[in-house]
């Protein structure tokens, strides 16, 4: 077992390295402490669509990551949620573009639950039946995010933006998708990517160390098989816009509008890669963040309201940063918007404001810290980007003013779509 | 003053003001924490506010206004982190001092920041039906509590925002700063020349005179309300009524009927709203101790409404008569146990539950609370689940073809 320690959070790390490849990572807390956190996680999310298999490129529907978690959870007994609860566990899963995860805090039977977790992953009962009855519940869960106008211009944004890459679609895939992924693509799917040496296990809070390593020598015994990490496939993408400008009439009650710029993604080492997600979501809230003079000035001209917000997007071979507002000037607002954006903004980029940010993404570490669930999602998000949380904090420190003002360059008219859906 | 003294990476100091819940201030308690926590007389300006916050490692003050029972809550909580770990001597005592200057007695507000947040808030009222859900739960509130202050909208109605002017919430703050109930919790690591500095710079607390009433009507015909809108899903909210309160020897029982019936994957509409019958993706149930009652919320599939709606108050109707089993009994003790055991975790919590518990009285202690759980019978729950009474289904919902 590998021991490392990180002073300046006083943050104990365990590594255990299975033969078979698992890695299990603990990040103790000591008493009083009442919860223990475990997170299986597993580098397969929404836009792994496409994989080799042999000389054979196997391709598959949209939204079949997401299904296959649902479907993890069935079991031959039953549902593999509730026996968690039955156990007094809080269990739930997730799957973002990059990876899926299956978690639970729990506060007793927490060997049971690990085991519990361990074979439900170990045990996938995916048959057309079961694969069938399921489909009405996603199709309910897309028909929840579609009833939200918000989402519908994001994937909206998404799918005028993006020519061939998955990005353009729903994390769950689409209301049609959906209806064509069978038992055969999951279990393949199953098969080829839930291996245990591609499965990471976080394990945070209250731990006994010793049960851990007991149980995860037993099981390693148990599970010996070293299978071969898949190799998943991205179409490629113009550098380009699909559409630039789209308004449509629509019945909401303030028109809104989203701003996409497409970046460019690089080939870049892990950590530079990491380093560049964080500069670019730096830079863009130095310019518009709420400390930004641009905020206060719209916010004052009443061009913007609180729901004005930003997001950075770096996934596999899609990058992008998109502005939402609603606003009553909308034709002002983006004429302002625009302008800033491509050329005046530049100047706003200043050494004061770039230190007061380094201060905010250190306490934002703190606080990600504090809260054992945030720090094992994370944790587990930056080993997959083959990084570690605790050295976040020296690539941050490598960040300087110049690497933002080149970033900046970045937002380009060119590679810019906008999206209105103007009030009826 | 309560301290909760810690090894949490920070530091937070809550400051809840506690007064009747009356129609006629509910605007201004709901604006006036935004106000506050926007500018000081030495930060008059929102970006001047960021700016130091940013510079206090991003730190923040969280506001809120809300209801208990017939009481108004509202509550400001800094969160900094620890200054030990980013080694700041400062940085504490700079926190503390926005703080104090954010409930300045003498304080002035900015008409600008006024004007934004009056603006912002009559927007949020007018893209509410944007948000389905939160418009849904709107207007199921105000059917379900019709005549009742929880069918008020806590911000106030849109003519009380309109309305609203500077001067009313400038005049509100001084009295409420002079006279009302208040409690200070702070919760983190603590040394003691910052529990004085605290104890220097925060006016002492002023203890709960104000009676505490939990109540609710009495039975009345089913209210059925249907409207449409554009939209794939159907969102049904459903009201019962359950005449158990938080003093109650039959609240912990009551907690185990919502646990059973949608609390969690385990429950039976989970179970077989969802699972069986394939009907939602998302249901659970709520209980509102401080108001005895019920509520159901779903996104149920449009083709089968009806069906749905049946199968929903079917299996609260059998709840009702049939009770529950005691392997249903021991699982959700498990689980109400471990929620319980899990919230001793956060901090937010802990310094939400310290306030609640020095205002309300409430002595028992986790040990104490635990012993409760367990002793909880069969009997206990299908006791308080007779006490469910069927009073209001609201339903929003898109056009069927």
């Amino acid at each position: 077992m590998i021991q490392k320690y990180y002073q300046d959070f006083n943050e104990k790390v365990y590594i255990l390295k299975l033969k078979n490849g698992m890695q299990v990572h603990i990040l103790p807390k000591e008493d009083p402490y009442y919860s223990t956190y475990v997170e299986l996680s597993v580098p397969f999310g929404a836009l792994d669509l496409s994989y080799k298999k042999g000389d054979q490129i196997i391709h598959t529907p949209y939204g079949t990551a997401h299904f296959l978690e649902h479907k993890m959870f069935a079991m031959p007994d039953g549902d593999a949620f509730m026996k968690f609860s039955t156990m007094g566990v809080d269990s739930n899963a997730m799957t973002s573009y990059n990876q899926t995860s299956y978690l639970f805090m729990a506060t007793q039977n927490v060997m049971e639950a690990l085991d519990y977790l361990l074979e439900m992953v170990d045990t996938p009962f995916i048959n057309h039946d079961n694969v069938e009855s399921e489909k009405s519940i996603i199709a309910e869960e897309l028909k929840m995010y579609l009833d939200d106008p918000n989402t519908v211009m994001h994937n909206q944004l998404m799918e005028h933006m993006y020519v061939h890459h998955p990005i353009r679609y729903d994390i769950g895939g689409t209301l049609d998708s959906i209806m064509d992924i069978t038992d055969d693509t999951l279990n393949d799917v199953y098969n080829t990517f839930y291996q245990p040496s591609n499965r990471l296990v976080v394990i945070a809070g209250k731990v006994d160390i010793k049960a851990i390593k007991t149980y995860f020598k037993a099981y390693d015994e148990k599970h010996p098989v070293k299978h071969p990490l898949p190799k998943t496939m991205y179409p490629i993408e113009p550098k380009r816009v699909l559409v630039k400008s789209h308004a449509e009439v629509k019945d909401v009650g303030i028109s809104k509008m989203m701003m996409g710029f497409k970046l460019q993604p690089k080939s870049l080492s892990p950590k530079d890669q990491i380093k560049r997600e964080m500069l670019m979501t730096m830079m863009i809230n130095l310019l518009l963040g709420a400390s930004s003079s641009m905020y206060e000035n719209l916010l004052g001209k009443g061009l913007i309201n609180q729901n004005f917000s930003i997001s950075t997007y770096f996934e596999k071979k899609a990058e992008c940063v998109v502005l939402f507002a609603e606003s009553k000037k909308l034709t002002t607002l983006k004429k302002i918007l625009i302008t800033f954006l491509a050329e005046s903004g530049l100047s706003e980029l200043q050494e004061e404001a770039f230190l007061r940010y380094q201060k905010v993404y250190m306490g934002q570490m703190i606080y990600a810290l504090n809260n054992v669930e945030h720090k094992a999602y994370l944790y587990g998000k930056y080993y997959h980007m083959k990084s570690s949380l605790f050295d976040v904090v020296d690539i941050l420190k490598e960040i300087k003013l110049e690497d933002l003002v080149l970033a900046f360059h970045e937002l380009k008219k060119t590679n810019m779509s906008i999206l209105i859906h103007k009030k009826a | 003053m309560i301290y909760i003294k810690n090894d949490f990476k920070t530091i937070q100091i809550a400051l809840y003001f506690v007064d009747l819940d009356d129609a006629k201030y509910s605007v201004h308690r709901f604006m006036l924490p935004k106000l506050m926590s926007a500018t000081t007389d030495f930060i008059p300006s929102r970006q001047m506010m960021s700016k130091k916050m940013e510079e206090l490692y991003g730190a923040y003050i969280k506001v809120r206004t809300e209801r208990m029972g017939n009481l108004s809550v509202m509550s400001l909580v800094l969160t900094c982190v620890d200054p030990h770990i980013v080694k700041d001597e400062n940085l504490f005592n700079d926190a503390l001092r926005v703080f104090k200057d954010v409930i300045d007695p003498t304080r002035n507000f900015s008409r600008d920041v006024f004007n934004d947040e009056k603006r912002m808030l009559i927007e949020q009222w007018e893209t509410l039906k944007d948000k389905k859900r939160a418009y849904a739960r709107e207007r199921f509130l105000s059917l379900f509590f019709e005549n009742d202050p929880y069918g008020y909208p806590l911000s106030g109605t849109l003519k009380d925002i309109k309305k609203l002017q500077l001067e009313d919430v400038e005049s509100y703050y001084k009295d409420m700063i002079e006279n009302q109930v208040r409690y200070v919790v702070v919760n983190g690591r603590i040394s003691d020349q910052h529990q004085e500095k605290i104890e220097e710079v925060l006016k002492k607390p002023v203890s709960m005179t104000l009676p505490f009433i939990t109540s609710f009507r009495g039975p009345r015909p089913v209210k059925h309300v249907v409207e449409t809108a554009d939209m794939k899903q159907a969102i049904v909210r459903l009201g019962y009524l359950l005449p158990i309160y938080r003093q109650d020897p039959l609240y912990d029982a009551a907690v185990i009927v919502d646990t059973i019936l949608g609390g969690y994957p385990e429950s039976r509409l989970f179970k077989i709203i969802r699972e069986q019958e394939g009907l939602c993706y998302d249901i659970s149930s709520g209980y509102d101790y401080y108001k005895g009652v019920m509520m159901i919320s779903s996104g149920i599939d449009l083709s089968k409404l009806g069906h749905a709606l049946d199968a929903m108050t079917k299996l609260v109707d059998e709840l009702k008569k049939k009770g529950i089993t005691p392997e249903e009994l021991n699982h959700a003790k498990a689980y109400y146990t471990h929620q319980l055991k899990s919230s001793l975790d956060s901090q937010s919590t802990l310094t939400k539950r310290a306030f609640v518990k020095e205002m309300f009285h409430y002595d028992e202690t986790v040990e104490e609370k635990l012993a409760k759980i367990e002793a909880i019978t069969v009997d206990d729950v299908n006791q308080a689940a007779k006490q469910l009474i069927y009073d209001t289904c609201y339903v929003l919902k898109g056009e069927t073809k």
